[in-house]
């Protein structure tokens, strides 16, 4: 039997799942996926070594036998480049982050000078479109364990998605511990590099403090499900086995967005923080997809039921952290959909149903991440975060319900000082085993005697542990102490995080992140709806310079207040009902005595309801047709359908005078 | 007599409906008495005779109604062009006081109140003229007229924030019995309460009753953007930080236009 499957995801214009009401993803599809993606022959060879490995032993991962994994001295280090980023690219970025190099070096080749790779130029970096197993032939490797003395088990990949692609990154994360970084600006590179430093040379410790935020949004299975056995049992875990850890566990009901607030980067801000909510998503063309792309949707959305397009007051985005926000040194988890990223091609689409769906102007990675990584006051040192969909399954194993053993390893890991890219591992390990699982089950049995539920378990099980990546470099590990540096050394050295020095702040103008300059495209992609303002009450605000006055009282005060008011609701007005007005509902009720019928709610109590259609934008209609005697009541019927005409006739001219009082107004006050 | 077209605002500036007392119940059968509608829901009635024929009547008039408000306030802005066209004449002949009472013995009714009403604005300064302070630094003048233009456009405003941005009762009444009641919401959802016993004539009543509130409410916005392009094109005649002033002003000046046409209707 077919099940409907639940993924962490919501649609910003519509409220609703990400793939459409008319979409409902079922195991069914899932399978017909699976069967058209197993591994390569080389992939599943990778996969299946690592799964012996994993076999044999349990303290070591990706790293090859009797290597201390959080010995930089013994697994070495690399930074990895685009192949084809032009020379003067590569000359900027290594200057910006020269301070990270330098520790990196230093760390990693203290026994041996090869075990510090900088993997760059035509020849070593990676190319466009190239496998992570041709990438690591180059240094004489195949898959199996890190070998540092042929190539470093730490890699730090410097570049957009677009150009080394995640699938690369996924791969190459199967037996090496991966980070990404890429930021448009050259000085982000520096502030990130200086941040890292500071905590892994101890200048900056903070106090042994973890956060665990799960949201559990109304009538929302995603969320509610990861509430309860994601945050709960992990926040539970961690109290009990880590005494010396304030562990602050925030219950749904409080898990709204000025919350969050307090704890990215507000007073709350803990060493970890643990996040488990929707991730928001938008249709191409709309001017929040690059900014924000896989924020979190907090508490405060009233559910899938309420059919709200959600605005920016529901959701905590790159553009909620403040600019004095204390981040440095934090760790943050996300677990929602494209928290830590976007793919251009929709994959599911594609295996699904045979046809491409773009759902980005280019894959890049989500701005919350970069945002908390390059702050100007100090950065985070690393976000462990879901590129594309997260699915439930990775927390409902085959019905296990309570199945957060790869979680709740990762935190474990980091608590214990392993770097995140070591402690991340279990993901792979993960990954390993259910991808390996899937692909035997897939060629050990026919499409007629396969299991849709089992293999669409499988199946996105992988994918969940799969496209975990950390953003950030994968030796950082958490800067926590038995004593946090005061604040305001914290602060002071925050500030030096930012000071760019002038052979950085000199090349920032002319610098060129990635391969191709992509900010025509995203222009393009995004000026479907940049173009249409309806924020009528921006129009009344006035300059910083003169809000000092607004308290002083003027003659004109009272007209000036009252139109104030006016426009303000009228501006309000105008979003609601763009946004909102995705539905027309007319309702009939009869009642023989209606001196017993009450309005309340919007309903009439104490009548019956006889007729009742709601129209949705999309041309979806619902119609309840009433009935006497067995038989459709056709004279109430009619003047239903009248009614109804007449209701969409009529807000569509309030509409449309509605945005002439807009213009109207405007032209006053231009 | 009770008026056929009424409503609970204090005043209609279209002239259509009469003003009424919010009732304390409403009754929809002979001796009951149903709850009230919420406080500050603005309740527009239609109060009809029994006979079809003259039911009809009443909706056509108003449908007559209708159009010529229409027509009016779409003669409202070639009215004022032609007034600004003017006006710039005069001062580019020299004149050296634009809104100069003198000069507005040959202009129509309308027009010269709104051109004393403009000079009114005219003798006050604006305090500010800095980016910005279009809505907090203006100084209102002082005169009787202008006062009273000022408080009216603050009910208009008042009235359409009730109307248009929340929801409205709107009821249906033949021959003093209630047979219908719908609440429509301010994005067009409407809830009907229905008389079981209602007859298929009444109930198409009920649905023109429905319509003309409906409509009422659109043409009192269409009036405030009337209003609004108005102000912004004698603002040509005004010096910089005065358009917000300019609005009560015009508003008289749309109002009294609609009364003369009322006027002409009551004649014909």
């Amino acid at each position: 039997m077919s099940q409907q499957l639940f993924l962490n995801g919501i649609n910003a214009d519509t409220g609703g799942p990400m793939d459409g009401e008319d979409v409902v993803i079922t195991t069914e599809m899932i399978a017909k996926v699976a069967r058209g993606q197993k591994l390569t022959p080389e992939d599943l060879r990778d996969a299946k070594m690592r799964k012996a490995l994993d076999d044999q032993k349990h303290e070591h991962f990706g790293v090859a036998e009797g290597i201390d994994d959080t010995n930089l001295a013994e697994t070495g280090w690399s930074v990895i480049f685009p192949a084809a980023l032009p020379q003067k690219s590569v000359d900027a970025l290594k200057e910006a982050l020269k301070p990270l190099l330098d520790l990196r070096r230093e760390q990693a080749s203290a026994q041996n000078e090869t075990f510090y790779k900088e993997v760059i130029g035509p020849e070593l970096g990676v190319k466009n479109g190239e496998s992570k197993n041709d990438f690591l032939k180059r240094f004489g490797r195949g898959p199996g364990p890190a070998d540092p003395v042929k190539f470093p088990y730490y890699a730090l990949i410097v570049g957009s998605p677009e150009t080394i692609p995640y699938t690369f990154q996924y791969q190459l994360d199967v037996q090496y511990a991966v980070g990404r970084i890429y930021f448009d600006r050259l000085e982000d590179y520096y502030q990130y590099a200086q941040s890292v430093v500071a905590a892994e040379t101890g200048k900056i410790k903070r106090a042994k403090k973890a956060a665990f935020f799960g949201v559990a949004n109304p009538d929302d299975k995603a969320t509610q499900m990861s509430a309860k056995y994601l945050i709960n049992p992990l926040a539970t875990e961690m109290k009990n086995q880590y005494k010396d850890w304030k562990v602050d566990v925030v219950a749904p009901e409080k898990a709204t967005k000025a919350t969050l607030a307090s704890y990215m980067g507000g007073k709350e801000t803990p060493s970890l923080l643990f996040t488990a909510s929707h991730g928001m998503n938008f249709k191409p063309g709309d001017p929040r997809l690059l900014r924000h792309t896989g924020a979190i949707l907090t508490q405060d959305w009233p559910g899938p039921k309420a059919r709200v397009p959600i605005k920016e007051d529901l959701y905590f985005s790159a553009d909620d952290i403040a600019s004095d926000a204390d981040v440095f040194g934090m760790i943050a988890f996300i677990f929602a959909c494209y928290g830590g990223g976007i793919p251009k091609m929709d994959n599911f689409y594609r295996q699904a149903f045979g046809s491409q769906k773009e759902i980005a102007p280019y894959a890049f990675i989500s701005q919350l991440p970069l945002k908390l990584l390059a702050h100007p006051r100090g950065g985070a040192l690393g976000v462990f975060a879901h590129v594309e969909r997260a699915w439930g399954s990775s927390i409902q194993w085959e019905g296990v319900q309570d199945d957060v053993e790869t979680f709740d390893s990762t935190v474990d890991a980091l608590l214990n000082g392993k770097p995140a890219g070591a402690a991340t591992e279990y993901f792979n390990e993960r990954y390993a085993e259910i991808s390996t699982m899937l692909t035997e089950e897939l060629d050990n049995t026919t499409p007629e005697n396969q299991d849709d539920t089992k293999i669409a378990g499988m199946w996105t099980s992988n994918n969940d542990a799969r496209n975990y990546a950390f953003i950030g470099d994968p030796a950082v590990r958490l800067a926590v102490g038995e004593t946090e540096t005061p604040k305001p050394e914290r602060e002071k050295l925050g500030a030096i995080v930012s000071q760019a020095p002038a052979a950085v702040s000199g090349a920032a103008a002319s610098f060129q992140p990635d391969v191709e300059d992509r900010t025509p495209a995203a222009q393009a992609a995004t000026s479907g709806g940049a173009a249409v303002n309806y924020g009528l009450g921006d129009l009344l605000k006035k300059p910083e310079s003169a809000a000092s006055t607004d308290s002083a009282p003027t003659a004109g005060s009272g007209l000036n207040e009252s139109l104030k008011n006016f426009v303000e609701k009228l501006g309000n007005y105008l979003s609601k009902a763009l946004d909102d007005a995705t539905s027309l509902e007319v309702s009939t009720y009869v009642a023989d005595d209606l001196n017993t019928v009450k309005y309340e709610n919007g309903r009439y109590s104490g009548a019956r309801l006889r007729a009742m259609t709601r129209i949705n934008i999309d041309g979806d209609t619902l119609v309840c047709i009433p009935e006497k005697d067995g038989e459709v009541d056709t004279a109430l019927w009619n003047i239903h359908l009248e009614m109804v005409k007449s209701a969409q006739e009529n807000r569509a001219e309030l509409m449309k005078t509605i945005v002439g009082a807009a213009a109207s107004i405007t032209s006053l006050v231009k | 007599m009770m008026p056929i077209f009424e409503t609970t605002e204090t005043s209609d500036p279209l002239g259509l409906w009469a003003s009424a007392p919010q009732p304390e119940s409403v009754h929809f059968g002979i001796g009951d008495e149903a709850p009230p509608p919420p406080p500050d829901v603005p309740v527009f009635r239609v109060n009809l005779p029994g006979n079809t024929r003259s039911a009809d009547q009443v909706f056509e008039n108003s449908e007559t109604w209708f159009k010529q408000v229409n027509a009016a306030l779409n003669h409202v802005p070639n009215r004022l062009e032609s007034l600004v066209s003017q006006m710039q004449a005069r001062q580019a002949a020299g004149n050296a006081v634009s809104f100069d009472v003198t000069s507005l013995q040959n202009e129509p009714g309308p027009e010269s109140d709104l051109l004393r009403l403009l000079e009114d604005v005219s003798k006050n300064e604006p305090v500010s003229f800095s980016v910005g302070d279009e809505f907090g630094a203006v100084r209102e003048p002082i005169s009787q007229a202008w006062q009273n233009a000022k408080a009216q456009f603050d009910a208009l405003l008042a009235q359409i924030n009730r109307e248009v941005l929340h929801f409205v009762w709107v009821e249906t009444k033949i021959n003093g019995q209630m047979i219908a009641r719908s609440e429509v919401e301010w994005n067009g959802d409407a809830t009907t309460l229905w008389v079981e016993t209602a007859s298929e004539e009444q109930k198409s009543l009920h649905h023109r009753t429905l319509n003309v509130a409906a409509r009422s409410r659109n043409l009192k916005l269409r009036l405030f953007v009337t209003v609004a392009s108005g102000a912004a094109k004698v603002t040509t005649l005004m010096a910089a930080g005065m358009p917000m002033l300019a609005l009560p002003a015009v508003y008289q000046y749309v109002v009294s236009i609609l009364r003369q046409v009322k006027q002409l209707q009551t004649v014909s």
